[in-house]
């Protein structure tokens, strides 16, 4: 009896004396306190923000809230009731996928913080290690605020990766001034290219990818809201300096505008781009695919979305060459018939240039797949040709340099030599013009960006073609920024304010 | 550890008193104990009256007592559950045989399981609700759940889907937590389990008690605030003859619900009207002749299950047993799902000495399912795929795409072509030995392992997927318990009865992950099996584990039957906690007052039974998972554009080193009364639960990344009301009638939430990832549904204030809350709840001869559902879908058709909100949820063996205001905060059945 009663309570003591029994042992997980240790460490934390990256440009969510310029459009009825809000400048702060793009936009920005805030950490990764992934989290997070500062221009600012629901709203002086202190922490950090072999050569910013974003960034604080002129001239130095060395970057225009198309995963043209592959064999891993091309811009005739196309004034302005031939689909397959676009049920031309998804914009018939591998040609080197040809002219005057740069871009369209001897106004309304044509229908150098910040936005609106759906009521300076999300401001109320 | 050492000196005083007991003897007298068929009676309790001298007898049923020789004319009281107690004068007789009459009047002796124990139910002090296999044996079933439908006030019982074997959802006087889940802990035969009940061979179940208020549950302290529910599976009779159970029913299963959708010719009309040129006369033509396809119709077909269950059960010398087997095969309602379950049993108990009772319980299921999961995209696409397009085309080939309608894959092709399995497997072993110390004392101990492993494989082949994808992995998760118990019980005399339970008990679950993934197949021919083939692969594993360490002690006292005392606490410590966090500690005690027993009452003829209870206790939720207060990285790989996927990690969501466990304060005040012979019986109960430190996910706003952080914000309440009638209307030679109607109210309020007012809970489905579609709120009832007012339609004449919104006469009219003219997230308000109310359970069977009849009718009321898939058919402006499907949608305004309820699609300037009241619907229902005829053969008229034959059709017709689905049936699986959120779930299934059982 007893040898029981002592058996069972000497079981129940033992067990009972394992101190350890109730301690967590995170097998297998990282944990955010001490991460940065060595360059792996660096690796881990900047992939991911790649990941991020994709994600915020591979639907088109991004153009969203840019649908009010004049180069695109969308239909009445259907899903597009989002695009239309923009489209109308009948938009508020419920806009689903204005949420949609808000967030991806912020997590590159958290997923930057991370490595930007701890990469001094990594103690055994050499100084250059350490700094090339401070280097392509200051590009990154500056890609990121450039568009939240150009499409809600006060926005809060978020450079730690503690939540804060109290932060208010800064000033659009104080986001650009955030994302020139990072491109020029980029640009000290990135190298000139990466070593021939490196998974990131040909992907990962640059040097030069910096300069240029950066020479971008001057261009659009010499405009509305921030107005400060004297960034022309910062602008055209940097695009110089990229225009100088194109050699060692490796940048040059390609001969055809259509080969931007076709077979896009890399080019030379490519300054910075976001690249894809759908056979990532992760399950789930939406980030990879890029949604973007083909269906957003292919006619619902052949399998697509028709959530947007291109309007009708600015098609028929367009000039006429290789360049219009390459943006525009203008015959449909109703039922595999070849019709022009007159007769498709929307009547409007398509952006054959953005429904390419290597290839696939030249097989006829229905397109069943939704995912492409299409690159993302974020920066392209004709767009530095073009910010060096406008803040040139506008600092300086317009040159026989910024000449050249603009009709670089004019003779690989098929169109003639810019008139010579054009006012310095004159000049930039040819080169924004030239950029309307050349980045047109959903570009990341996005027209409805110039509208902005050269104050056209009314102006364009006005000469609308009545073959559009309507526009509810005549843009105003209110229409030239978004409003911040509303589950946001639900979450700080800050944000309302 | 500190709590241990507090305990200790309590078990060493109760092993003195015991030994103390065991002292000081004169006069010997021994006895046996039998019932009416001379089977000993073990354990009856042998009593010498008016003297704190007591024993109990062994397995033969014998006893010994040593009586003090001070004692005059000696006598014995004795008692055993279930039987009519005596009172015997020994005479100087030093041996003496009694035999105990069955109690026949008393129905209230019946046993229940207790926590870590059993107990007459007529010495509960608390809420125990019980359900008994003879309950349930005249349905045929082949899902325990099904079991515990409606039977129960208080208990709901919800299928999340109709999918064959899906998940119950079973909530306990409402719900206590809004991050955890509210599911009840579930012990089956003593060993804690996560299982789906729905795993198990319904044959197997003995009882089923339901433990509701704190008295009850507080025992099983951090883990009891949503209630327990006690499993006991049968065991073998002892020494009884060995019984041939076999069991065998045929079902036939249909869908309940469609969506009343346009014809492919009304379609296409209402396509050129929106669209002109969208079809052309020929395709018009042809529609009319073909009449296009009805999606819903092409994914439905009638499901058949068969079930098969065999069960050999009895006992010789000290030995029982009980063998099981059951097989079923089920075809879903939605073509190319389908499931089986292979279930086997063993529980074998055998007493190994007069002292000594092992026992051992195995068990081994395996369940396979073939393309069936909760969330059935393919459901919803149904609904917004053209009906003008063909599910094949004139090549033969699938017709991959909608070129209107939905933007999604063809339905009916992923679901014809998917091929995923899940094959589960789950052993439990649970062993047990019960050693009696001394007359009275008993030590018990339990070690249980469950160990499961869920794989699953699927591929998605060459038309799902150009590229083809497959993958397959396992889920492996291994649980072990081990509870060692000390029972004292002493019946003094029998004016006072006393126990005393003390225990400890150390668990801990693993949980280990293992998934490998490929893409870009040569050929989909070789399923899943070959991985290898595939020239981009990538590979993914997890672990996690918890550990919990408690110490506990009931103790009960009864005087004269009277008046009766519960007292429990319970110490538990969790792994997921951190520092002065890691233990909490659970008290409660219940009160009993059986106010039939008094003198006054026992002369009243009214009153069979009286007992009013009241209990008071605290209780427990560890709702958070393993980690959470650990601040961890979570993964975003990166391909740089090839095929070989990089690791990426980084920041998200955050850590609160802080956390710990939910509180639930519960009580709760009863009474059950019984009148006229027991024929009427009733139970009433009100109860308050208020738990305090609510675990909330707090979202992270998306500037900051997002997300979520685990907080202990706030208190929130239920009260509730809960009343079961059980009658015996007709009771005659021929005919007998029992009725039982159940019924129970409840009402959630958030009472806190810390710093602020309201918490926004963003919806988890990926169509909706933006939309904070429900609200917490002080003051609110939890599961506040969040968005617009839909007014109705501006009409003419409203034009003018219509043009102040920027809106035409045909477009949306909502609320305009902050009269700011336009309408926005500001004009965001709480437009509906998605917690039922009320749940009533109406439950007859009548027998006539060999005939018993069953009707059960199931009804939940007082709530709202968000009906997703018809917003979709209605108004394309869910991401998905482009046109509209739905017939009464057709019906938009126009200015010749005013008094339309759908604005004009068309309209440049009309909103649609999907967080609106327009698409909330009232989820109530009225159900027969069973109806069954069943016809007895007795083995004595056949002499081969007893036969029962039963029909039965469930769910044969439910009386509802929700459109095209059920409303039960929700994607929120598990989560409450997203209750009554219905978009695209698998159908739920009218069934009949055929079946047969042989007892031999």
């Amino acid at each position: 009896m007893k040898k029981y009663i002592f058996l069972a309570l000497t079981v129940m003591s033992l067990s009972a004396c394992n101190k350890k029994f109730l301690d967590e042992e995170p097998r297998g997980r990282l944990a955010s306190e001490g991460f940065f240790k060595s360059k792996a460490d660096l690796d881990l934390a900047v992939n991911a923000i790649y990941n991020k990256l994709n994600r915020a440009c591979n639907i088109d969510e991004f153009d969203c809230p840019l649908m009010g310029a004049d180069d695109v459009t969308t239909k009445l009825g259907s899903n597009k009731e989002d695009f239309r809000a923009f489209d109308q400048f009948n938009a508020n702060n419920t806009v689903e996928r204005l949420g949609d793009t808000w967030r991806k936009h912020f997590a590159v920005v958290n997923f930057s913080n991370f490595v930007i805030n701890g990469y001094t950490n990594a103690t055994s990764a050499s100084k250059t290690e350490r700094e090339q992934a401070a280097g392509q989290a200051y590009f990154l997070r500056a890609w990121a605020y450039f568009y939240i500062e150009r499409v809600w221009s006060k926005v809060p600012i978020i450079t730690t990766n503690e939540a804060s629901t109290t932060i208010g709203k800064s000033t659009p002086e104080e986001v650009y001034a955030l994302i020139v202190d990072d491109l020029q922490k980029a640009e000290e950090f990135l190298p000139a290219k990466w070593d021939v072999g490196d998974k990131r050569k040909g992907i990962a910013p640059t040097k030069g990818a910096a300069k240029s974003l950066l020479a971008s960034v001057y261009l659009n604080m010499a405009g509305y809201p921030v107005k400060d002129v004297a960034k022309y001239a910062l602008a055209s130095a940097k695009a110089k300096e990229v225009l100088d060395d194109a050699g060692s970057y490796g940048y040059s225009l390609l001969n055809n505008f259509a080969d931007l198309w076709r077979d896009n995963t890399f080019n030379s043209e490519q300054v910075f781009s976001a690249v894809y592959n759908n056979l990532d064999p992760a399950d789930g891993n939406f980030y990879n695919y890029n949604v973007r091309a083909p269906h957003p811009s292919q006619p619902e005739e052949e399998g697509g979305w028709d959530d947007y196309f291109a309007e009708l004034n600015f098609y028929f302005n367009f000039p006429n060459g290789p360049r219009k031939d390459a943006t525009f689909q203008t015959i449909i397959r109703v039922n595999n018939v070849p019709v022009n676009w007159t007769l498709g049920i929307q009547k409007h031309p398509y952006y054959k240039k953005m429904r390419a998804a290597n290839g696939s914009e030249d097989i006829p018939g229905i397109n069943n797949n939704w995912q492409s591998s299409r690159t993302n040609q974020i920066i392209r080197f004709a767009e530095v040709k073009l910010i060096y040809a406008e803040a040139k002219a506008m600092s300086t005057g317009p040159d026989a340099s910024a000449y050249k740069e603009v009709n670089d871009v004019r003779r690989r369209a098929g169109l003639a030599d810019l008139q010579t001897g054009l006012s310095q106004t004159a000049f930039r309304d040819s080169v924004v013009k030239e950029r309307g044509w050349e980045f047109a229908g959903n570009e990341f150098c996005h027209r409805w960006f110039d509208l902005v910040r050269l104050e056209m936005v009314e102006q364009v609106a006005a000469s609308r073609n009545a073959g559009e759906i309507p526009i509810t009521r005549q843009p105003t300076k209110a229409d030239y920024f978004a409003p911040i999300p509303f589950s946001e401001v639900q979450l700080n109320p800050n944000l309302g304010k | 550890m500190k709590s241990f050492k507090l305990i200790k000196p309590f078990f060493i005083s109760l092993l003195m008193l015991i030994l103390h007991q065991a002292i000081a003897q004169t006069k010997k007298v021994t006895g046996n104990i039998t019932d009416e068929k001379n089977i000993p009676l073990t354990n009856a309790s042998v009593i010498l009256a008016g003297k704190n001298i007591a024993t109990t007898t062994d397995a033969k049923g014998d006893f010994s007592l040593t009586i003090p020789a001070a004692v005059k004319q000696p006598a014995l009281e004795i008692s055993y559950v279930g039987f009519v107690s005596q009172k015997i004068s020994l005479d100087n007789r030093d041996f003496i045989k009694i035999t105990l009459q069955t109690d026949t009047k008393n129905t209230l002796a019946d046993v229940v399981l207790v926590g870590y124990g059993t107990s007459r139910k007529k010495d509960l002090t608390g809420a125990v609700a019980s359900i008994k296999r003879s309950d349930f044996d005249n349905q045929p079933l082949t899902d325990v759940s099904q079991s515990l439908k409606g039977l129960a006030p208080g208990v709901a019982v919800s299928s999340t889907t109709g999918a064959p074997g899906a998940d119950v959802k079973i909530r306990i006087r409402g719900i206590s937590s809004i991050l955890g889940n509210n599911a009840p802990l579930i012990v089956i035969d003593g060993i804690q389990s996560n299982i789906n009940i729905n795993d198990l061979n319904p044959n197997d179940i003995e009882s089923v008690e339901i433990l509701k208020d704190a008295s009850a549950t507080a025992i099983y302290g951090s883990r009891a605030s949503n209630g327990v529910v006690l499993i006991a599976t049968r065991k073998g009779t002892l020494n009884g003859t060995p019984k041939v159970e076999l069991n065998s029913f045929v079902s036939f299963k249909k869908t309940t619900d469609r969506f009343n959708l346009l014809n492919a010719t009304d379609y296409a009309n209402l396509a050129n009207k929106l669209s002109p040129g969208t079809y052309s006369a020929d395709e018009l033509d042809n529609f009319s002749k073909t009449k296009g396809t009805d999606w819903q119709k092409a994914l439905a077909q009638t499901g058949v299950a068969q079930s098969h269950a065999v069960t050999v059960s009895g006992g010789n010398g000290g030995t029982s047993y009980l063998f099981s087997g059951n097989y079923v095969d089920e075809s879903g309602i939605v073509i190319n799902s389908d499931r089986q379950r292979y279930a086997l049993r063993a529980n074998i108990q055998t007493k190994v000495s007069t002292r000594l009772t092992i026992g051992l319980n195995l068990s081994a299921n395996q369940n396979i399912s073939r393309n069936i999961s909760p969330y059935y995209t393919e459901v919803w696409d149904a609904v917004n795929w053209s009906p003008t397009e063909p599910i094949f085309l004139a090549d033969g080939n699938y017709n991959k795409k909608d070129l209107h309608g939905s933007i999604r894959q063809n339905p009916y092709m992923i679901l014809h072509e998917s091929k995923g399995e899940n094959r589960n497997f789950l052993g439990t072993a649970g062993a047990n030995a019960s050693l009696m110390i001394l007359p009275g004392l008993t030590l018990s101990s339990q070690l249980g392992f469950n160990v499961s492993n869920n794989g699953f494989g699927f591929i998605a082949n060459e038309f799902i997927n150009p590229t083809i994808f497959a993958g397959q992995g396992a889920a492996k998760s291994t649980f072990w318990q081990s509870s060692t118990t000390l029972n004292f019980q002493r019946t003094i005399s029998l004016d006072h009865k006393f126990s005393i339970l003390a225990g400890f008990e150390q668990q801990k679950s693993e949980n280990q992950f293992f998934s490998a993934n490929g893409s870009n197949f040569p050929t989909s021919s070789g399923g899943f099996y070959n991985l290898g083939l595939a020239s981009a692969q990538s590979i993914g594993s997890s672990y996690s584990a918890e550990q919990l360490r408690s110490y506990f002690g009931r103790g009960t006292y009864a005087y004269k039957d009277r008046y009766l005392l519960t007292a429990t606490y319970r110490g538990d410590g969790s792994s997921k906690f951190k520092g002065s966090n890691k233990y909490s500690y659970f008290p409660s005690v219940g009160l009993a007052w059986r106010v039939s027993e008094e003198g006054f009452m026992k002369n009243s003829k009214l009153f069979d039974n009286l007992k009013i209870r009241g209990s008071w206790g605290i209780t427990g939720n560890q709702a958070i998972a393993p980690y959470a207060t650990l601040s961890l990285l979570s993964r975003a790989n990166f391909t740089y554009g090839g095929t070989s996927s990089y690791g990426g990690y980084s920041i998200q969501g955050a850590a609160n080193p802080n956390l710990k466990w939910e509180e639930t304060k519960q009580i709760d005040i009863g009474i059950d009364a019984g009148v006229l012979n027991n024929r009427i019986s009733f139970s009433a109960d009100y109860f308050e639960r208020k738990t305090s430190g609510l675990l909330q996910a707090v979202p992270i706003p998306n500037y900051n990344g997002g997300g979520s952080v685990v907080k202990n914000v706030g208190n929130m309440e239920n009260k509730g009301f809960e009343l079961a009638i059980n009658a015996t209307p007709v009771q005659n030679k021929n005919w007998n009638w029992t009725t039982s109607l159940n019924f129970s109210s409840i009402s959630n309020k958030i009472t806190s939430l810390g710093d602020v007012t309201q918490i926004f809970v963003k919806s988890t489905d990926d169509f909706f990832e933006n939309i904070t579609s429900y609200v917490t709120q002080v003051g609110q009832s939890l599961g506040s549904f969040w968005g617009v007012k839909h007014l109705g339609i501006w009409q003419q004449s409203e034009a003018a204030e219509a043009a102040s919104f920027g809106n035409v006469p045909g477009d949306n009219k909502y609320q305009d809350l902050n009269a700011d003219k336009i309408i926005d997230g500001q004009d965001f308000q709480i437009i509906g709840n998605s917690l039922p109310k009320y749940r009533w359970g109406f439950n007859n069977t009548l027998r006539h001869k060999n005939f018993t009849l069953n009707v059960f009718i199931e009804a939940v009321t007082g709530y709202q559902a968000f009906n997703g898939q018809f917003a979709s058919a209605a108004t394309p402006s869910t991401g998905q879908a482009r046109a509209i499907t739905l017939a009464e949608a057709a019906n938009f305004w126009t200015d010749k058709n005013q008094g339309a309820t759908y604005a004009n699609p068309i309209s440049a300037t009309n909103k649609n909100f999907i967080q609106s009241s327009q698409w909330l619907q009232d989820g109530s229902f009225l159900r027969l949820k069973n109806i069954s005829l069943a016809y007895d053969l007795k083995k004595a008229v056949i002499k081969f063996a007893d036969i029962k034959v039963i029909a039965s059709a469930q769910n044969l017709f439910t009386k509802k205001k929700f459109i095209g689905t059920d409303p039960e049936g929700s994607v929120s699986g598990s989560s409450d905060s997203f209750g009554g959120y219905s978009t695209g779930v698998y159908p739920s299934a009218k069934m009949y059945t055929i079946g047969i059982i042989f007892t031999y």
